[in-house]
């Protein structure tokens, strides 16, 4: 048959129409998305059981309740040596489980029951995809691209480090070791501490926390250090200058549960001091939008309202020293109209706000900027702080209180030899000492001190200074030049991806640890942390790490840290909360219970210990060693020509910025998309700011600073104070973390501490920027 | 499907969220989350592309700097108890009204991810899945024994997380009761709530929570000019806000979605 051109299409055309006539191609179509389809995993079935446990992923210490499942999909990770091992010594069941859910434990006092996003989250973090599984130890020199890692033994693992550590010490320079911690609370960094002091080296260094300018000002003014807190329960009149109450200050959860509370009552009044429109400020009864830093100016007027019209407290104030030259300076410095001038509030309105305060019993001035993390001058702290002796709220039920300590068994007596006791008298790396400056901490001066050489090997734990220090990238940079860098950590981060050897610890989930006393609450509690789940089989409590170390280490190291194990350890410290009769562990009182065995078994079945607040103490001194509040602005504030706005930081709940916790992958759905759009972050600016800068919703720009200059997009808010850009603290990760990475910017990066004049600490919370559109 | 027919049931699920309470944490999200197994995309920074059957909505009051106000609305499915829009379209029917619960259901093996029930559903409630379920290796073990992941190509929604109901009433039963105590069954949002602003409970007994807090003078429902009686209440004093549930159109137009 001959095929011509004319009938070759014919052809064609006839097929495709008769082809499409048929059903072939539809069911072709559907029958290919039937085979591609993944369809979804079953969840293996199993019995459920429920346990208490406490969170630690920030300083709420909220109890929680877990969901185990009997899980027989990881059966086959069960099997092998450390099977036997875990079930022994981290009590797991014989059956191997999964965590399903978390879930608030409704008994535990901090939380009642309730969680916060990120805690609900937990779980992501236990089985996340950027746990660190094995010791690792780098195989390509520090600053020189992307880390390359060898999977080692923990044996190999302990012996580089304890060789590392002697070969220091052993040449004379204990003190040149330094060692980053979050926070040192809890008898884990209370032992790596010992460990160091052992050692000889004072160097032990905790993250910036606003908790080191309020020790600085408490001794001062009260002449005792202690943990700053507030009855918010039971004040009538709350006056925050800047605290994040419902976003994330403190204890989260317990705010948000009094706050609900609050609501519910009716009868108690939220002022909320802040530039910008936060949640906080939203949810108050009232909202003074204070020009940013002008919070300590702002408490002076109120003050010179209360002074001069008489509401103080009479008999509290007797008590008080230094009253007259503070009365004098605020009547000839502060008068409500000039305190307007500088902080942008209405003098009637300063005038009203000071007066239900001082006549609404009890009343509380609240100190904060935002979660806790960023912190004002000592001067700030002391004027608003000053509010709370004028009111008469220090020490009382509704005011101010100072948290108690766990009682806890104390520590034996340090062991030093000659080197430890050599090492200890040089002064520390971040120039802690001194009658003003003792006790804390200034992480934002090792960039300088690692640059120098003055340190010859730096152990970082559970800390992310790379990211999350003000100005990172250069402490990154710093850190390359230490010769030996080792990181414990559960997950991988930015700061273990700069180290020599990285240690894979237990995350919260998989070891027994105390929790402490929930940041801000007016009492003392206690609950633990339990081994309920082994998610990463080489995984180590990081006390029992640096016990191993100490017995390898020997000498007055190994004396200093007898224990056997972490368990050990805090069981005897636990003796310490029986013997002193104190509290309460669930529902029984400590002093009914015949041992402290029953004790441990409370706090092993999940029970918080707690006791009730001790109100007392309520002197101070106005003028501390002639230094009297005053407001004292800090240099970024002032208006220049090349950068005429000025950047400030604010944290969000949904983006994890404590505890070196990454925003877990849940909480991404979060986010909102005003806050993160894509890989894109948005910085708050008000919509008239923006105009004119003929901006408009979405564009690209750029934030210049000072210090460095940012890419991001402009999200037109109209709750920003005019020329004020806001910008989220905890996006722009480089982890590996494929939830995280590349999403956004890292606004430390260009955050400028500036020392405080008195203290030295970091001040710093924002810095002058310039708006250019991309 | 239109018309629901009442039956003698002593039971109707309902919710009320206190918006006042309500401080936008994401907690209830998470909770709904993590309980009914949900996979999270990478580029969940993509809010087109975001799955949440909690979905917390911001609002503002619209007024300038500083009298600025934001406000919060968790958006569960409003689960209508009067033409339910989603139930009256599906032609397979794949999502129907339990006339002994009050819950709309979601029947995934039934669905034919027509998306008619998607369009009809005036609260942007349901969900579609375009993609296939992922879990990161290791992550499928957060799993949730009593919730059914979705496949690629069927519509989702919140359920008032009714096999949390199936457990209670088994509990009961071996426990010789025929009727669940009011806090017996609730959702994971209203149970894991920092602020208890979500309640839950049996709208029909009238001496439970729920029942006594619809009648407060601060409470309304979404759209209620649409005539669907959702079965989720919200509370409020701000007059703002309570303007804001009925899309206040034609009227104040200061208010406006974030």
């Amino acid at each position: 048959m001959k095929l011509d051109r004319r009938g070759f299409l014919k052809f064609a055309v006839g097929g495709a129409i008769g082809t499409l006539a048929t059903p072939i191609p539809w069911d072709m179509i559907d029958e290919s998305a039937k085979f591609t389809d993944l369809w979804a995993p079953e969840p293996a079935k199993g019995p459920s059981s429920f346990v208490h446990s406490t969170c630690r992923l920030c300083p709420g210490g909220c109890g929680i309740t877990l969901r185990l499942v009997e899980d027989k999909s990881g059966r086959d990770e069960w099997r092998g040596w450390h099977h036997k091992e875990f079930i022994q010594r981290r009590r797991l069941p014989a059956v191997p489980l999964r965590a399903v859910k978390i879930a608030g434990n409704p008994d535990h006092p901090v939380n009642h029951g309730g969680i916060c996003p990120l805690g609900a989250a937990g779980l992501q973090l236990l089985y996340g995809t950027n746990r660190v599984t094995t010791p690792l130890k780098r195989t390509n020199p520090k600053g020189e691209g992307e880390a390359a890692w060898e999977k080692i033994t923990w044996d190999e693992a302990l012996n580089i480090v304890n060789g590392k550590l002697r070969e220091i010490r052993e040449a004379g320079n204990p003190h040149t070791v330094a060692c980053i911690l979050d926070n040192k609370k809890g008898l884990t960094a209370e032992l790596i501490d010992r460990f160091f002091r052992a050692y000889g080296s004072s160097n032990v260094i905790t993250m910036p926390s606003q908790e080191d300018v309020e020790t600085v000002g408490l001794s001062l003014m009260q002449g005792t250090g202690g943990r700053l807190a507030y009855d918010l329960e039971n004040s009538k009149y709350v006056l925050s200058f800047g605290a994040a109450l419902l976003e994330g200050w403190g204890a989260p959860v317990h705010n948000m549960m009094v706050f609900g509370k609050w609501q519910e009552a009716n009868e108690h009044t939220l002022v909320q001091i802040e530039p910008n429109c936060s949640i906080t400020a939203s949810k108050a009864d009232k909202w003074l939008a204070v020009k940013p830093g002008a919070e300590a100016a702002l408490a002076l007027g109120m003050a010179n309202v209360i002074v001069t019209e008489g509401l103080y407290d009479r008999s509290g104030i007797a008590h008080c020293q230094g009253f007259e030259g503070f009365k004098a300076l605020l009547e000839s410095e502060y008068n409500p109209r000039k305190v307007s001038e500088i902080t942008g509030i209405p003098a009637n309105v300063i005038a009203t706000t000071a007066r239900a305060f001082a006549v609404t019993k009890p009343a509380v001035a609240v100190y904060g900027r935002g979660q806790g993390v960023m912190s004002g001058n000592l001067a700030e702290f002391m004027s608003i702080y000053s509010l709370n002796a004028l009111v008469g709220s220090i020490g009382t039920k509704g005011g101010v209180v100072m948290q108690r300590e766990v009682p806890f068994k104390a520590w034996p007596a340090l062991v030093t030899d000659a080197v430890a006791l050599q090492g200890l008298s040089q002064p520390r790396i971040d120039g802690e000492g001194g009658e003003i400056k003792h006790g804390v901490c200034m992480a934002h001066n090792l960039t300088a001190a690692l640059k120098s050489g003055a340190v010859n090997a730096l152990v970082v734990h559970e800390a992310n200074p790379c990211y999350a220090l003000p100005g990172a990238h250069k402490f990154e940079e710093a850190v390359a030049k230490v010769p030996f860098v080792l990181a414990l950590t559960s997950c991988m981060n930015e700061t273990a991806r700069s180290a020599d050897i990285v240690l894979p610890v237990a995350s919260y989930l998989e070891r027994l640890e105390d929790v402490a006393s929930a940041a801000r609450v007016p009492y003392a509690s206690m609950s633990l942390t339990r081994p309920v789940l082994a998610n990463v089989p080489e995984a180590r409590h990081p006390g029992d790490v640096f016990l191993t170390l100490a017995r390898a280490m020997g000498g007055s190291v190994g004396s200093s840290l007898p224990w056997d194990n972490f368990e050990a350890l805090l069981k005897e410290k636990v003796g310490g909360i029986f013997a002193s009769r104190r509290g309460w562990i669930g529902d029984q009182e400590v002093a009914m219970l015949g041992s402290s065995d029953e004790l441990w078994e409370g706090f092993n079945a999940g029970k918080c210990w707690y006791e009730e607040p001790v109100f007392g103490g309520g002197g101070l001194t106005f003028n501390p060693q002639g230094r009297t509040p005053h407001f004292e602005p800090v240099s970024w504030m002032e208006a220049s020509r090349d950068y005429p706005m000025l950047l400030v930081a604010y944290e969000n709940i949904n983006i994890a910025n404590r505890r070196a916790v990454d925003t877990l992958p849940y909480l991404t759905k979060n986010i909102d998309d005003t806050v993160l759009q894509k890989h894109d972050l948005l910085v708050r600016v008000n919509p008239e700011t923006a105009g004119r800068m003929r901006l408009v919703e979405g564009d690209a720009a750029t934030v210049q600073c000072p210090t460095g200059r940012l890419s991001v997009r402009v999200h037109m808010d109209v709750g920003m104070m005019p020329d004020v850009i806001g910008i989220p603290l905890g996006l722009g990760h480089s982890n590996d973390d494929p939830f995280l990475t590349g999403k956004g910017v890292n606004a430390y990066e260009v955050l400028e501490p500036v020392a405080d004049p008195v203290t030295g600490l970091a001040v710093w919370w924002g810095t002058r920027a310039k708006l250019i559109k991309a | 499907m239109s018309e629901h027919h009442e039956v003698a049931s002593k039971e109707k699920y309902g919710m009320v969220i206190d918006l006042d309470k309500c401080t936008g944490c994401g907690a209830c999200t998470v909770a709904c989350l993590s309980e009914n197994n949900h996979y999270v995309r990478e580029d969940e920074s993509d809010k087109l592309r975001s799955v949440a059957w909690m979905k917390v909505y911001k609002v503002t009051n619209g007024e300038p700097f500083p009298n600025t106000k934001v406000a919060f609305i968790p958006r569960p499915c409003m689960h209508c108890d009067h033409h339910t829009p989603c139930v009256s379209v599906c032609p397979v029917m794949a999502t129907d009204y339990n006339p002994l619960t009050g819950i709309v259901s979601q029947i995934y093996t039934r669905c034919i991810g027509c998306r008619y029930c998607v369009g009809a559903c005036p609260y942007h409630a349901r969900y579609f899945n375009w993609w296939d379920p992922v879990w990161p290796e290791g992550m499928h073990k957060l799993l949730n024994p009593d919730m059914s992941p979705r496949m690629r190509g069927v519509v989702e929604k919140c359920s008032f997380c009714n096999h949390r109901l199936q457990k209670a009433k088994d509990k009961a039963y071996v426990e010789g009761r025929r009727d669940l105590r009011d806090g017996e069954y609730v959702t994971a949002c209203a149970e894991d709530c920092p602020t208890k602003a979500i309640t839950f409970g049996n709208m029909k007994d009238p001496e439970s929570a729920v029942a006594k807090l619809i009648k407060s003078p601060g409470a309304f429902r979404l759209l209620e000019k649409l005539g669907t009686q959702p079965k989720v209440y919200y509370l409020s004093n701000e007059s703002w806000i309570r303007a804001l549930g009925d899309n206040a159109l034609g009227r104040k137009r200061t208010a406006r979605p974030a």
